[in-house]
């Protein structure tokens, strides 16, 4: 019925669709990095600014119920852990900002927040499921990744962070 | 009848499967996560409708009962 | 923790409602909720000239439903829903075959008010992924009993954007008709039915998914409906049906998304098949169209086509001696339109909804099947009012 040629163009197209994998990003491994606008006043934030601090990268959206959930729980881990060391940065991936802007007026949460509505950053940091975050220590590197959010992942994420603080003290005791 | 219609059946939920390979990535699922996307947006309304078609209809299933309790006459 | 889809635990609203198919969504935990119906539904009376004897005026029911949800912890979740129900009207007892005025209906005298209490329990929990359900339920009238036990599970494939849905149930039923004596009716009965479902849901782009899937059912016991009858030769006898029937059922349902309108479009396709052989189709269509950022305004349409279970006869004057037999209308050849308009506020932790129903039933709209004057086909309106909140 179908040609060789055809026959196999299609079981390529068949395999491909069903193991296409995004190469994943690793911990141990560099963090990707961005250069993405503040969703209030629109200026480029990289994440080499923040080299020497510890940096929380959180993907998350409006329209996803645990981000909903990890909102106010990031900000009481952005205010009880010292702003000179450790900064959370929550990269938003809804499509329209609008959404983004109208759920953080009911929100307001007081840490860093990078509009993306493409997708590009996401793509590039291979995120594989809403919401995903990152813990990027002061050289750069990925220490950790969390997938998917549940409120009792804080202690978890919380004590992540303290040890890579106390070890970043440790090589700069000064 | 029925074992042949089940395999009928199946085998387009395995095309089903196959089909539409356009690669959604997890954050591009705003626009399927929006209430009125819902597959069912108000469990109470399909559970009286099918409540009531089941009670004045033949046919039933696709939510379907398993007997139940109906004063429907 | 993400709860057991909505529309799993949703289907196991009432013990007429069976597991179902699940939804795939995005990463979206439900919210702990409680939600509340209300709904008034109201059959046209009997045309005066198809009516031979008894009430014209057919059913009404007020229906109250209630659903609350609640996460016990990260892996369990709770719910609690039922309804109550209180009826009132006549109904169609047997048609007469008047061999001037043709086929003519005969009504009960209206029945007392009566009502029906129905409560459900579903367990939810995840494991590895694949997500459970558990839900017993119970539901009671004057004259009927029934108890009835659900298992549904789901499996989403995170990569491959499908999920996979499953279930079983089984249901107990007592009959125990009113005026039994007063009427000689079969003083009590007994059935149940088991019922077994599999389902795909799949993510076809970022505007559209499907689902699909199939549903076998087996009821065994007294099938028959205790309160109709049958003209046959000249007497009238009470509705006799087969003790079996083994339902086959496959329902798809699509949903796509338009961005310039920010509008959904739903498709709902049900084919039905028994060994009754009654076959049907139902078609649902509707248009979601939001306007602004919190109401929506939704009309649809839902075509429905039966042909007739090959025992169902209005009524027998030629002689004929059959095993089985039914005049009830609900088994006969006929289509049936349903026009309905939605209105929904939505706010971040609340929702408020209004619906409106007319349903037409008429042979002429069938598509095909054994057509017999049926003059019992029923037309009625549904109004209701649906409420939810929802928390952390």
């Amino acid at each position: 019925m179908l040609n060789s040629a055809t026959r196999l163009f299609w079981t390529l197209l068949l395999w491909a669709c069903l193991h296409l994998q995004a190469l994943a990003v690793q911990p141990g491994g560099p963090a990707p990095g961005f250069e993405l606008p503040r969703l209030d006043n629109g200026e480029t934030i990289r994440l080499s600014d923040f080299k020497g601090k510890v940096v929380y990268v959180d993907f998350w959206a409006s329209w996803c119920g645990p981000c909903r959930q990890s909102l106010p729980l990031y900000e009481d881990l952005q205010k009880r852990l010292p702003v000179g060391q450790f900064q959370i940065i929550a990269i938003n991936l809804d499509e329209d900002r609008k959404d983004a802007e109208a759920f953080l007026k009911r929100h307001p949460v007081s840490y860093l927040i990078l509009s993306d509505p493409e997708g590009i950053s996401a793509s590039a940091w291979s995120v594989p499921a809403m919401p995903t975050s990152f813990l990027v220590d002061s050289s750069g590197k990925i220490a950790n990744i969390y997938i998917g959010f549940e409120p009792s992942h804080i202690g978890t994420i919380e004590h992540d962070i303290k040890a890579l603080l106390d070890s970043t003290a440790a090589s700069h005791p000064d | 009848m029925t074992l042949k219609r089940c395999w009928t059946v199946l085998l387009l939920l395995t095309l089903i499967e196959l089909s539409a390979c356009a690669e959604v990535q997890p954050w591009e699922r705003g626009r399927l996560a929006k209430p009125h996307m819902a597959l069912d947006a108000d469990p109470l309304l399909s559970s009286i409708d099918a409540h009531t078609y089941n009670s004045k209809e033949a046919a039933s299933g696709g939510n379907g009962p398993a007997g139940g309790g109906c004063g429907c006459n | 923790m993400k709860k057991l889809s909505r529309t799993a635990s949703s289907l196991l609203v009432s013990s007429l409602s069976l597991p179902g198919f699940t939804e795939l969504l995005a990463a979206e935990s439900e919210a702990n909720n409680f939600q509340y119906r209300y709904t008034l539904y109201d059959e046209e009376p009997l045309p005066q000239n198809v009516l031979a004897q008894g009430d014209p005026d057919r059913y009404r029911i007020k229906s109250h439903q209630f659903r609350f949800e609640q996460d016990l912890n990260e892996r369990f979740t709770l719910t609690v829903e039922g309804i109550h129900e209180s009826m009132s009207g006549s109904s169609p007892w047997y048609v007469f075959p008047d061999p001037d005025r043709g086929p003519l209906q005969v009504m009960s005298g209206a029945t007392i008010s009566e009502t029906r209490n129905e409560i459900g329990l579903t367990l939810g929990t995840q494991n590895n992924g694949v997500t459970h359900a558990f839900r017993g339920g119970y539901s009671t009238e004057n004259d009927y009993d029934a108890v009835s036990a659900a298992y549904t599970g789901e499996y989403e494939q995170q990569n491959k954007h499908t999920t996979l849905s499953w279930g079983v149930s089984y249901s107990d039923d007592r009959l125990s008709p009113t005026d039994a004596e007063l009427f000689g009716r079969i003083p009590h009965a007994e059935r149940n039915s088991i019922s077994a479902s599999f389902g795909l849901t799949r993510i076809l782009n970022r505007n559209a998914l499907i689902q699909s899937g199939v549903q076998i059912t087996h009821q065994d016991g007294f099938l028959s409906d205790p309160y109709k009858e049958m003209w046959i030769n000249g007497g009238v006898f009470f509705d006799k049906r087969p003790d079996q029937r083994t339902a086959f059922s496959w329902t798809t349902r699509f949903r796509q998304y338009f961005v310039g309108s920010n509008a959904a479009l739903h498709a709902d396709y049900r084919f039905y098949d028994d060994d009754w052989s009654v076959t049907a189709h139902t078609l649902d269509l509707a248009w979601h169209q939001p306007f602004g950022e919190n109401f929506e305004l939704a009309p649809s349409i839902r075509y429905h086509s039966q042909r007739a279970a090959n025992f169902y006869q209005p009524a027998i004057t030629d002689g004929q001696q059959p095993k089985y037999w039914s005049s009830d209308y609900r088994l006969a050849t006929y289509g049936a339109m349903r026009y309905r308009l939605s209105g929904t506020w939505r706010a971040e932790i609340w929702s408020l909804a209004l619906n409106a129903d007319i349903y037409n039933s008429s042979e002429s709209l069938a598509l095909s099947g054994p057509l017999f004057d049926t003059p019992a086909l029923v037309d009625f309106w549904r109004i209701s009012l649906g409420w939810q909140i929802s928390w952390q």
